[in-house]
């Protein structure tokens, strides 16, 4: 944060801000007014109990789902404002919001390589009658998309041989990395990340915490994380905002947050229903 | 007398248990499967008599070997299912070590080279060398390929079922009619049909764009119903459109391709060599063509929507823009085809162009594997010269082709349904999705995905 200059200004320096955004299927409510604001530059993580809301922004963010009220606004670089809502998911994905999935949706037949290169290739503009042809901007294109990909897959941490396993034959852990690279390929400015440390060890998750660390100082990309694993959250996250119900009920600092009475609630329940609290941590 | 009956009873279950065992199911379905096959091969049906091909079909001389051909078939399913296993792990050496063979380049390339020679060899020496076969190897095998190479990066790269596929070819047809002359309505100026190629490809293509653009935004099988009914739109405007086609009467005359230039002078005409030559070069160059756009960043892109739609949208690819890209590609092809078989025939008329062409040529593709371009070229060549060689020796109908090619495809979907040579990414697919991982049905949408 100390790089940036000392007069931009609190406004120039947001990434995306969300707008009283609520989201309804049929009568059941996902989303409700939920207003939110991150920085370019800064790691912020969304928390909140199972069914809380925290995938349905995510697929509001990237443009899957469009919400019935509200406004989402992505922020370039220097400062220009675009609206998300009504782009669809690859419009979004080229504004610069790239995201992974819950439940991790690779190429499963495609190498590790080749699902990164798809990513990087959603940059490039060679079109079908060059590719047939092999016009020498194709064969450029095409060397670069080579060099980002295995980049890429080195900065994950999936170098060698790793690249020319097939998506599907990788462990869980690899599988979770490969997702970021292939989403990182896409050159983005803001990096969704859905639960990545779902299902992974405990080493995974500190490999996992670097490589999120790295992505954010390395490579300047700005984070949002949605996690339920606390100690990640905690270690990575610059900012915490919590849902519950569809609803921001906090935000703040890691350690803000965690002093907040109606987190530990949402979280553990309070004793008059601790009995039939619902079993959220997954 | 109770005793009796309980004997009976107890003998009537025993029978009941053994006739529930999966081995007797297997012998009933044999059975079925025989007689099937031997009411297909009976005498054809009379109009006024409706029963008399089953009646004839089921008489004990007739049905007997095909109950015994049932039999034995359920004998050899039985001992395959019980020795799989060992068979599978004693053929895996082998079948490894082809997969190895033909993931090495230079082996691929070797392989292609000798299909070539043999191409090229086909018609001039051994059984081939007739008038009839090198006719059946322009019309029949030749344009059917370069029917479905195109069908190919429809179906097997983009995963998009077009049912109507045969319409942009009778576009080229006609296009290719009009610009010769040979239709009813005069064009402004004639052409030689190698000028005409361009411009029926960009006719072809232009009403792919036509009807892509607003079906394939739409997921799911609408694609498949919306070209089904597009190639019945065509041939029915080629029947009705009498004063531009000639309707059901055909356009005669439509001329050959022809070469005049730099003191060449030389026409086609109705020879069968001269075109079977040009149409290999023509399938030689598509073929290098599509394999070059299969193996670059638009083939890959096709590749990521058919596997994960939602994720390939994620990725930044317009998954519409790629689709429409692909059902394009694949009409301009069939438009193309279009043109050497009308200048190829000479002669046009609706009934060329029904919807069991498509199916036919759908055939071909899922036959010789979804995505392989070799596949499709072998595909064809086997389908075609077995049916013509079967048909030519009365060994089966033409009337029954159909029953023939869906009894393949059934057989292909339970045994081999990567097809005869398969691509190596939709061969992974299905392996995958054998495993439980993604889903393989690529001709469908992707399940669970919210659609925007």
């Amino acid at each position: 944060m100390s790089a940036m200059p000392a007069v931009a200004s609190e406004t120039s320096r947001r990434i995306i801000t969300v707008d009283q955004v609520s989201l309804r299927f049929g009568g059941v409510t996902s989303l409700s007014d939920v207003t939110l604001e991150q920085h370019r530059g800064e790691i912020l993580s969304v928390i909140g109990p199972n069914g809380a809301g925290k995938t349905s922004l995510f697929n509001c963010l990237t443009g899957v789902y469009k919400p019935q009220s509200g406004t989402i606004t992505f922020y370039g670089p220097h400062g220009r404002a675009t609206s998300v809502l009504g782009r669809k998911p690859n419009q979004v994905n080229r504004l610069g919001i790239a995201r992974t999935f819950q439940n991790i949706r690779l190429f499963n037949a495609l190498t590790a390589f080749e699902n990164v290169k798809i990513g990087v290739e959603s940059r490039q503009h060679t079109g079908p009658v060059g590719a047939m042809l092999r016009l020498p901007h194709t064969r450029r294109e095409e060397r670069e998309g080579d060099q980002r990909a295995f980049e890429l897959l080195d900065f994950v941490g999936l170098s060698g041989n790793r690249g020319n396993a097939l998506a599907s034959a990788l462990a869980y852990g690899e599988q979770r990395r490969l997702e970021i690279a292939r989403a990182l390929g896409t050159s983005p400015q803001l990096l969704l990340l859905d639960e990545p440390a779902a299902g992974t060890n405990p080493n995974e998750k500190q490999e996992l915490e670097r490589l999120i660390r790295r992505i954010n100082d390395e490579l300047k990309i700005t984070v949002l994380l949605i996690e339920h694993d606390m100690r990640l959250v905690m270690s990575v996250a610059d900012r915490v905002v919590v849902l519950n119900f569809g609803k921001v009920i906090a935000s703040g600092t890691p350690a803000e947050v965690q002093r907040q009475p109606d987190v530990v609630e949402a979280y553990l329940g309070t004793a008059a229903d601790y009995e039939d609290a619902p079993e959220d941590q997954s | 007398m109770s005793t009796h009956a309980q004997t009976s009873g107890g003998a009537f279950t025993r029978a009941r248990q053994l006739a529930r065992t999966p081995d007797a199911a297997r012998l009933w379905i044999c059975l079925g499967i025989g007689a099937l096959v031997a009411v297909i091969r009976g005498p054809a049906g009379r109009e006024n008599d409706h029963p008399y091909a089953i009646s004839q079909a089921l008489k004990p001389s007739h049905l007997g070997p095909y109950l015994i051909g049932g039999v034995v078939l359920w004998v050899l399913l039985t001992r395959y299912g019980r020795n799989r296993d060992r068979i599978k792990s004693s053929t895996q050496g082998y079948r490894s070590g082809m997969v190895e063979l033909w993931t090495r380049p230079a082996a691929r390339y070797g392989v292609y080279l000798v299909l070539l020679v043999i191409a090229i060899l086909l018609p001039q020496y051994g059984y081939f060398a007739t008038g009839y076969w090198q006719g059946v190897l322009v019309e029949q095998v030749g344009v059917y390929i370069l029917l479905a190479i195109g069908l190919n990066v429809v179906v097997g790269f983009a995963g998009l079922l077009d049912l109507g596929y045969i319409a942009f070819f009778a576009i080229g047809a006609y296009t290719a009619a009009y610009f010769t002359g040979a239709l009813p309505a005069d064009p402004p100026f004639t052409l030689n049909p190698f000028f005409i190629i361009p411009i029926a490809t960009a006719v072809a293509m232009f009403s792919g764009l036509i009807l892509g653009a607003p079906t394939l935004r739409l997921r799911g099988d609408y694609l498949a119903i919306v070209t089904l009914g597009f190639g019945e739109i065509i041939q029915i405007l080629a029947v009705n459109l009498d004063s531009f086609t000639n309707g059901s009467r055909g356009a005669f005359g439509i001329k050959p391709f022809s070469v005049h230039t730099a003191g060449i002078n030389y026409n086609f005409g109705l020879g069968n060599l001269p075109y079977y030559y040009l149409v290999l070069g023509f399938i030689v160059v598509v073929l290098v063509l599509f394999s070059l756009l299969e193996n670059s960043r638009v083939g890959r892109a096709w590749t990521a929507i058919r596997e994960d739609e939602v994720a390939a949208q994620a990725c930044g690819i317009p998954t519409v823009k790629y689709k429409l890209m692909a059902f394009v590609i694949g009409a301009s092809t069939s438009g193309f085809a279009g043109v050497v078989a009308a200048s190829k025939v000479q002669f046009i008329s609706p009934g060329d162009f029904g919807f069991f062409l498509s199916i036919f040529v759908l055939v071909f593709v899922i036959f010789g594997g979804m995505g392989s371009l070799i596949g499709s070229v072998v595909g064809v060549a086997v389908l075609q010269i077995g049916t013509k060689w079967l048909q030519l020796h009365n060994y089966i109908d033409p009337a029954d082709l159909y029953i023939y090619f869906g009894a393949l495809l059934i057989l292909m979907m339970i045994f081999r349904p990567q097809g005869l040579i398969p691509s190596r990414r939709r061969a992974r697919e299905l392996g995958l999705a054998e495993e439980g991982i993604g889903g393989a049905d690529a001709m469908g949408a992707p399940s669970g995905s919210p659609s925007a």
